[in-house]
């Protein structure tokens, strides 16, 4: 008891402190716009990426996908399999900036909780990722260092709990709304015009960031369940040790996702997801995945080498 | 109006404060949180011994989704530090994360200089020698130490000519530096028994309840 007393005086030092520190520092903010002067040159390659290319684009019919792979047979025959199959109706492309299958994954889970309304899933996600925090500082994880983006998770899923369990329907379109910007890019005007709310007007403005804590908390997930589960993922390293593998592969924010960091994740917050893999091969395809393999797959993920999109089910 | 990366950048502070890393100083500029200047001590038993490196670190909204940009302020030589301070570390570039935090950040620096990594070279000379021909190597090292006592000193920019010509400054320049150095290191040692005690305290408390900290691990790496 004393020692949490203790700690509750702390918070509060620690609170007025932070107060009085933030103000004396409240005079530098025109100066945050004023970019660092050497970016280096991945950065440099990633804006011009993000110039031509939205994090996330509007829902396209599948036969745009042929027109991105004019030259390649393979793939094509792939594509017009999976649209004469008729089981989906559009794909939404994201950037490929290293964080291009976190983005789909989470959008992918936040528009199906939206879709079907079941609380279920959310309560099963939110049931798992209430401890990560805990559980990543026994791994020797600074608490100052996670925590922000551990809230804002958890933020997110407790504003899908509170739509959900209201039974206003409006309220259901505002979250469709908000997945899809706090997931994709900043087009101000369009935006603008879906914030219907003061509170809705403050996601607008922190729409990158946001979405930037959202997916570092879902590499924080696949790492901690990797280290939860070494033996089992440290199969899959080589060349470097798990430590490193961890740093480089997983927790560093443009490090592209693989097989092993997409079952980490599906298994972390227990959403099954099925992916449809186009690949260079002469006959067949796409091969269709589900992670884990006896799950009930909740919504579908397009996968090329290197790259993942999200794919829509007919209704 | 707070923002997120400036809370994150105060939270950097009182860590470094409360728990600050062996021979690493680190403090934002009085009127401006984004802007940071640090001093790196040469690691003991090595050529960089003795030497004080000044760096600033650079902020943006951004942190701690992207990387500060950090340079050396001193002249180095040093086979992964460009001519105008730059560093080349991979923590700083392609595998940046949002859980290395200022004192994680100079803890790989300070590392770097003692471990260099000659496979991706920012100065072409140093790399060459470091490999090839390792005692001149040393000695332009410690040159580099040496002029750094004198950088250090000067109040900000006089030249190198100046530091150079006036033979006895220099000499109680680098009895001075030695001064501060041992009081660094005293201040270090009673930070050390401090932290004994705590741990001690610590594993009293919970016997079973010990794992590596996140920081180790990065400075092992």
């Amino acid at each position: 008891m004393s020692q949490n007393d203790e700690e509750k005086k702390e918070e509060v030092k620690e609170e007025k402190k932070e107060e009085i520190e933030e103000k004396k520092f409240d005079l530098t903010d025109e100066n945050d716009f004023l970019m660092s002067s050497s970016i280096n040159e991945m950065e440099m390659i990633r804006e011009e990426i993000g110039k031509s290319q939205p994090l996330v684009s509007d829902p396209k019919p599948l036969e745009h996908l042929l027109k991105e792979f004019n030259d390649h047979s393979n793939y094509r025959r792939q594509i017009e399999t999976l649209i004469t199959n008729k089981q989906h109706s559009a794909y939404r492309q994201l950037r490929a900036d290293g964080n291009c299958f976190y983005r789909a994954f989470l959008l992918g889970l936040f528009e199906t909780v939206e879709a079907t309304k079941n609380e279920q899933i959310l309560e099963t996600v939110t049931k798992n990722v209430v401890t990560s925090n805990d559980r990543l500082v026994k791994f020797g994880y600074e608490q100052f260092a996670l925590s922000e983006f551990y809230e804002s998770f958890m933020d997110e899923l407790a504003l899908y709990q509170s739509i959900l369990s209201s039974d206003d329907s409006s309220g259901v379109n505002i979250a469709e709304s908000t997945a899809v910007q706090k997931l994709s890019d900043e087009s101000h005007v369009e935006l603008f015009v879906l914030c219907r709310s003061l509170n809705e007007a403050k996601v607008f403005f922190n729409l990158k960031k946001q979405s930037n804590y959202l997916i570092f908390w879902a590499r924080m997930l696949t790492s901690l369940q990797m280290q939860e589960n070494e033996k089992h993922f440290s199969q899959f390293v080589q060349g470097k040790t798990f430590r490193e593998f961890l740093q480089t592969d997983v927790e560093a924010v443009h490090a592209e996702a693989d097989h092993p960091q997409f079952c980490a994740l599906s298994m972390a917050i227990e959403v099954p997801v099925r992916v449809f893999c186009l690949e260079n091969v002469e006959t067949g395809g796409p091969q269709v995945v589900t992670i884990p393999e006896n799950g009930q797959p909740l919504f579908d993920l397009l996968y090329r080498p290197g790259h993942y999109d999200i794919l829509y089910r007919k209704s | 109006m707070s923002t997120p990366s400036k809370r994150r950048l105060v939270r950097d502070f009182r860590r470094l404060e409360t728990d600050p890393p062996h021979g690493i100083t680190a403090a934002p500029l009085q009127d401006d949180i984004m802007q940071w200047e640090a001093i790196i001590f040469g690691p003991d038993d090595s050529a960089w011994e003795g030497g004080t490196f000044k760096l600033t670190l650079s902020f943006t909204q951004d942190y701690p989704n992207k990387a500060p940009t950090v340079k050396f302020v001193t002249k180095m030589f040093h086979p992964n530090i460009y001519a105008d301070g730059s560093i080349c570390l991979d923590i700083l570039q392609h595998n940046w994360s949002p859980i290395y935090d200022i004192a994680a950040i100079l803890t790989s620096i300070q590392s770097l200089l003692t471990d260099p990594n000659p496979n991706s070279p920012a100065n072409v000379e140093a790399a060459k020698l470091y490999q090839e021909n390792r005692r001149e190597y040393e000695r332009r090292v410690q040159q580099v130490v040496e002029e750094s006592w004198d950088h250090d000193n000067d109040s900000d920019k006089e030249t190198d000519d100046d530091a150079s010509d006036s033979g006895e400054n220099e000499s109680k320049t680098s009895e001075k530096k030695d001064k501060t150095k041992e009081q660094e290191k005293d201040k270090d040692k009673e930070k050390e028994k401090e932290k004994e005690e705590k741990e001690k305290e610590k594993a009293k408390e919970d016997q079973n309840q010990q794992s590596e900290t996140m920081q180790s691990s990065v400075s092992k790496d």
